[in-house]
């Protein structure tokens, strides 16, 4: 986690954000196949929150079958976490991502044709 | 374990304590909100054994509690509770011989990490290290349930961290029942496990604090769409300005749109939301 990514904000739970913190360093690749990720109290250090709402991240993310417990040293990143992970992440972007910038570009009268030349551009950058 | 059932307690005309129900069954730290004259130090009076139940009853491991029978695991510490003016060295060692079971080089350590001087006399010490000392007497005990009222009252806020991390730090994987009571939130907020907040004797709300920050947000926006969005939900305040409101709710989240925004709310606000709202209409009337 950067320190640029470790701000949270209150738009959402903060058990939600550190779920997605630790969902964005599965997908990185800082956190691989059966590594040891952060602890609980580390999390709650780190971040300055309560540790039972670290707690509750953790709970989830072990529900959702992305990380499991290694006995003894600590919670570790699932085989298949970065597949599915990426799975669900690109669902959303189809899903929610692009119909909303879609919609969003239509709104200010942006064509089709201007919208797919503006991706190209950002693309190449 | 601790159990509350059906408990008042009344000071002449005054309800303290107003049929009021709990059960604690697992250790842990709790942190205990309510507005001053809530009931907060009848509650640790009544679990110490200070003061009898005027109806209910009340106990402690499954034994009745109360002023014939004070709970042995219980240790409470009152408000500017005081201690003999010794040595602090010679205070844990004095402790120790009216309690078999305290633990005098733990004490001696929280000292240490508390900055105390154990070659000082209590009355020679600062407002917050009496507090402090107060506090580890408490956490050298053995006693298996604390009660801590205001233990940060006067603290400055580098004091209030330390005091908090000590505390989890000895709660941590101990079975010990910590309850502590205050108006500063902002630490405790980041330390406790479970929250009970009470008001006029009545308890108002009992849970983990992970479900603060899960289920306490605020919604503002567009009257009429904030309005469409929670209606149904567990609405725990409400402001208006112009066609725009502001509600606090209590329940399952919703999701922002463009018509309205969606925030959390903190333990702070939401307590006082909580426990302020008649005190708000009060004033708008």
């Amino acid at each position: 986690m950067t320190k640029e990514v470790m701000a949270l904000h209150e738009e959402k739970p903060v058990f939600m954000q550190i779920i997605e913190m630790i969902e964005d360093d599965i997908i990185s690749g800082t956190y691989g196949a059966d590594e040891l990720i952060i602890s609980t109290p580390q999390i709650s250090k780190l971040l300055s929150v309560n540790p039972t709402t670290a707690q509750r991240a953790i709970g989830v993310l072990t529900d959702r079958g992305i990380i499991y417990k290694k006995r003894g040293v600590g919670m570790a990143v699932a085989p298949a976490a970065k597949e599915k992970l990426l799975e669900e992440r690109r669902a959303r972007f189809f899903e929610k991502t692009v119909p909303g910038f879609v919609e969003e570009a239509r709104k200010i009268a942006i064509t089709g044709d201007e919208l797919i030349k503006i991706i190209k551009e950002s693309i190449n950058d | 374990m601790i159990e509350f059932s059906n408990v008042t307690k009344n000071y002449g005309k005054n309800t303290a304590m107003d049929n009021f129900s709990i059960k604690i069954d697992q250790p842990g730290m709790y942190c205990l909100l309510g507005r001053n004259g809530a009931g907060k130090t009848t509650l640790m009076k009544l679990l110490a054994g200070n003061v009898a139940a005027s109806e209910g009853t009340i106990t402690v491991n499954g034994e009745a509690a109360g002023p014939l029978a004070m709970p042995e695991s219980v240790h409470f510490v009152e408000t500017g509770a005081t201690q003999f003016n010794m040595r602090l060295a010679d205070l844990f060692k004095a402790a120790a011989e009216v309690n078999l079971s305290f633990d005098v080089p733990f004490a001696m350590g929280l000292a240490r990490r508390f900055q105390l001087d154990a070659s000082k006399r209590y009355k020679h010490l600062s407002f917050g290290m009496k507090a402090m000392v107060n506090t580890v007497i408490a956490m050298a005990s053995g006693r298996d349930i604390l009660l801590l009222d205001e233990p940060v009252l006067g603290f400055d806020p580098v004091m209030r961290k330390v005091f908090y991390e000590l505390l989890s730090e000895s709660c941590a994987g101990s079975t010990k029942t910590v309850i502590v009571s205050t108006h500063i939130i902002d630490e405790i907020e980041k330390t406790a496990e479970r929250l009970i907040i009470i008001d006029r004797g009545k308890k108002v709300l009992f849970c983990d604090m992970a479900e603060i920050d899960e289920k306490a947000y605020c919604v503002t926006g567009i009257s009429e769409s904030v309005q469409a969005a929670t209606a149904g939900l567990n609405i725990i305040s409400e402001t208006k300005a112009g066609g725009f409101m502001t509600r606090h709710i209590y329940d399952q989240r919703i999701e922002a749109s463009e018509k309205y925004s969606v925030s959390s709310l903190g333990l702070t606000d939401f307590f006082v939301s909580l426990v302020g709202r008649e005190q708000n209409s009060g004033e708008a009337m």
